[in-house]
């Protein structure tokens, strides 16, 4: 994955008042647009994040299609094709790919739709922009399964209309079909809250609209020759997914190379497609990405030295960092001993001949899902909300054909039915929107039994269980009626808003008083990276006392975020 | 010449049941370090499970010998020369084995002894017991009695719930169920026996969830005629099941009936049996 951002990106400035208006787009052309678009939205994403209704942490819609966009770019930087429908079709299949969280999809679902319409094409003129914006509509509408007015999708279909109605009057450029379809987008967000009362309770529009809305100016902004924000990339963002991607690697557990090493080589003009068939024949493991002046690489290799001889040979050397993998291997297995000697043997994956991925973040909800058979594990990543690619991955990373997910988030679904799409196993995706339904639908998995059978068990488990998670509010908001000041404990209860409290275990316990009635009799506690064992086992103590006919259990799961996952039974 | 009846303590009969019937009971035994403990015999069910839960070394169980079944079919062929030996699945112990073998020896001799493998053991096999017991009270030949119980066990299913996996796995018996090893999480495993061997079928995570399952496994066969229900420690558990049968299934006899100490070494405390009877 590259995440590139081409020199045309930056900031265009022009000595005359006006910029002529744009009749038609090439390939190139339209690569600098959406990149312009990317910058846009990027330094707009906090924003877009900071409007999510739900006030958790990890309400990433602005990241999330900042990473949709970023890949869709890194495809589009790749492509040697000068057409506007080439490049497109580059661009819908990194979208395609790297979709993260449902605006994420919904997103890349756009950019496909336009690609299909402008399909062959040289040139993308106000007319192909129009139709694409229409292919673009119906196809977010399709990715969902129950559309909401309120949301991306009537942004999406309000500027294709007004687009469509645009280009029926005359013949205008492409700045001024965009110039309607960013004055639509305005108003359409604007008016988000009157068609979906959660945001207008919430007091707030549609982040995903609002997302839209950014990059749609980010594109009219490049047109009119106005600045999208500095040209270099926002390093916190790309240091994160940077870790992220290299832990990725370390923790597939393949070590056939003896070093891990890493350069940060500076220069001008640098291809990350010229140098990578060079570092990939160095070793395994390879990360090859960045700008023309500045690229990360990363490769596990027996001969670090040839690695840095390379980078002398294009620029200059950064920063170097080697490690004895062996040794990386050792402490890993130190760290980990306790729980790899322990007597009884994990369970062999797959279970039968059906392999199970599970979307997990925490180390030891990770342990959790892999005891109670789990094939393939996928890290959430920096938003929680892994790329369709990602799942893609594990999907065939997995020994079996038949295969089912568990995204154990609502907001990784539609990603989840994105790989499906793209992967040729049998893959079912079974609808777990928290961890503890996730973990309901592992534990039904029946060895002996078919795989339709499995899938059914595996969704009617999901009904057996109710989930409480407990987090801090990061903004003030209302929903449903509940008052919640920034910083309070929040329960929410099978994606419902419940409690409020000002630290978490109250928060909790007002929650389990919503639903643990006669018919449960086993509470559930995944505390998170923020609670201590201490903290955990002082609380299991308080539940065990005001829930006396239920049995508590404790479990380390380590996740981010949440301080509490709990699943009532 | 009446057939008689002999089969191993694992059919955890009641004594009173076993007389009742006509039927000889092999002893298994369990053994407690130095100490061995014929079943039924030497060591009481409850004392048993007491030791068990104290014991800081597992105990183990055996088989009876060759020698033991050929003195216990002496005694039974003073009585009668045809005798049939029902027992717990050979794929779960060596009692059939040696029963055979000590069949084999005596038929030279002239006596008819049908070595009958159940495929289960406990409440399955004691569905067998009883039917053998009375058609041969009827009459039966020895060749009749084979074809009424060789029509009879695909009839017959057995389904456990466990506390844990660890007595089976220690005992060696856990088989396919190994699938549901390791769980970070507390789970109960249910498993039936199936074609004489331990099969996992799914992981419950309350007993409540245990019971629902059960009752909604067993009332998806067609036509049960007889249920019983079986119980290692938790009697309790075991009646709150049975009453629910009985109001689920209002032409079937319900049982209740402990599990032994041979059945106890090797699934633990807190395990609820259930075993089923089809009608034909």
């Amino acid at each position: 994955m590259n995440l590139a951002l081409p020199p045309s990106a930056q900031p265009t400035i022009y000595m005359t008042d006006s910029t002529p208006p744009v009749t038609s787009l090439d390939g190139p052309q339209l690569r600098a647009m959406f990149a312009a678009a990317t910058q846009w939205l990027e330094a707009n994403s906090e924003q877009v994040n900071a409007v999510n209704v739900f006030p958790v942490p990890d309400g990433d819609t602005g990241t999330n299609m900042l990473l949709t966009m970023r890949s869709t770019m890194g495809a589009a930087e790749e492509c040697l094709d000068e057409g506007a429908g080439a490049m497109l079709a580059a661009m819908s299949h990194g979208a395609l790919m790297g979709a993260r969280g449902n605006s994420g999809v919904i997103l890349s679902q756009i950019v496909s739709g336009i690609a299909s319409a402008v399909d062959g094409a040289e040139r993308l003129d106000s007319s192909l922009l129009a139709a694409g914006l229409e292919d673009a509509s119906a196809a977010a509408y399709k990715a969902v399964t129950k559309p909401a007015e309120g949301t991306i999708l009537t942004v999406i279909r309000e500027v294709s209309e007004a687009v469509r109605q645009g280009s029926n009057g005359g013949s205008p450029d492409v700045t001024e079909c965009l110039a309607t379809a960013v004055e639509t987008a305005k108003e359409s967000v604007e008016r988000t809250p009157t068609l979906l009362p959660a945001l207008a309770e919430a007091g707030v529009v549609d982040a995903g609209g609002l997302g839209l809305q950014m990059l749609l100016e980010g594109m009219l902004r490049h047109l009119r020759g106005e600045t999208v924000g500095s040209s270099s990339v926002a390093r916190g963002a790309i240091e994160e997914q940077w870790l992220s991607m290299t832990e990725e690697r370390h923790a597939s557990g393949e070590f056939t190379y003896g070093y891990c090493t890493e350069v940060l080589i500076a220069g001008d003009g640098l291809k990350v497609e010229d140098l990578r068939p060079k570092i990939e024949a160095l070793g395994d493991s390879v990360l090859v990405v960045g700008e023309p002046t500045l690229l990360r690489v990363h490769v596990h290799t027996d001969d670090p030295g040839a690695v840095l001889s390379l980078g002398i040979e294009v620029g200059s050397l950064q920063q170097v960092k080697v490690d004895n993998i062996s040794e990386q291997a050792d402490r890993f297995v130190e760290a980990h001993g306790a729980s790899l000697s322990r007597e009884v043997p994990l369970a062999p994956a797959p279970i039968g001949s059906l392999s199970t991925v599970a979307v997990v973040s925490g180390e030891g909800l990770v342990a959790v899902f892999e005891s109670v058979g789990a094939t393939q594990i996928v890290s959430g990543g920096p938003t929680m909300n892994p790329s369709a690619e990602e799942i893609v991955g594990a999907i065939e990373a997995c020994p079996t054909d038949d295969v089912v997910v568990l995204p154990n988030n609502k907001n990784v679904i539609l990603s989840a039915n994105q790989a499906a799409g793209i992967t040729l196993k049998r893959v079912r995706i079974i609808s777990s929107r928290s961890i503890p339904q996730g973990i309901a639908a592992a534990l039904a998995i029946n060895p002996e039994s078919g795989f339709e059978d499995n899938v059914s068990a595996m969704e009617e488990a999901i009904e057996s269980v109710t989930t409480i998670e407990v987090t801090k509010a990061v903004r003030s908001t209302t929903f449903g009626g509940v008052e919640v000041r920034k910083g309070q404990a929040i329960s929410i209860v099978d994606d419902n808003l419940k409690s409020v409290a000002d630290d978490a275990e109250d928060s909790a316990i007002q929650a389990l008083n919503l639903v643990a009635g006669d018919g449960t009799s086993l509470i559930s506690v995944y505390y998170g990276a923020d609670k201590s064992d201490e903290d955990a086992r002082g609380f299991a103590v308080v539940l065990e006392s005001e829930f006396e006919s239920h049995e508590v259990e404790i479990v380390h799961g380590g996740q981010p975020h949440y301080d509490y996952i709990i699943s009532v039974e | 010449m009446t057939v008689r009846i002999v089969t191993d303590s694992t059919a955890d009969l009641l004594p009173e049941t076993a007389t009742e019937l006509g039927v000889s009971v092999v002893p298994l035994s369990v053994i407690f370090g130095e100490e061995t403990f014929r079943e039924g015999i030497d060591i009481s069910t409850d004392l048993f499970y007491e030791k068990l839960v104290r014991s800081k070394q597992l105990p183990t169980t055996s088989a009876p010998s060759v020698g033991e079944f050929v003195e216990a079919y002496e005694d039974v062929l003073k009585e009668t020369n045809e005798i049939i030996s029902i027992h717990l699945s050979s794929k779960l112990s060596v009692t059939h084995d040696n029963a055979f073998q000590a069949a084999r020896h005596l038929s030279d001799a002239g006596a008819k002894i049908e070595v009958f493998d159940s495929g289960g053991v406990s409440l399955g096999m004691a569905f067998l017991v009883r039917a053998a017991s009375a058609a041969a009270a009827q009459g039966a030949t020895l060749e009749e009695i084979r074809k009424l119980l060789d029509n009879m066990v695909p009839r017959i299913h057995i389904l456990v719930v466990l506390d844990t996996l660890t007595y089976l796995r220690k005992g060696g018996r856990i088989g396919r169920a190994r699938a549901f090893l390791g769980s970070v999480l507390k789970v109960k495993p249910l498993l039936s026996i199936r074609d004489g061997e331990v099969i996992p079928e799914e992981r419950v995570r309350t007993k409540k969830a245990a019971q629902d399952r059960l009752l909604q496994i067993v009332t998806s066969y067609p036509n049960v005629v007889e249920a019983a229900v079986a119980y290692s420690t938790n009697a309790h558990d075991a009646e709150a099941l049975r009453q629910r049968l009985a109001e689920a299934l209002p032409d079937a006899s319900i049982t209740t009936g402990r599990l032994g100490p041979v059945i106890g070494v090797h699934g633990g405390p807190g395990v609820l049996g259930l075993g089923v009877l089809q009608g034909e």
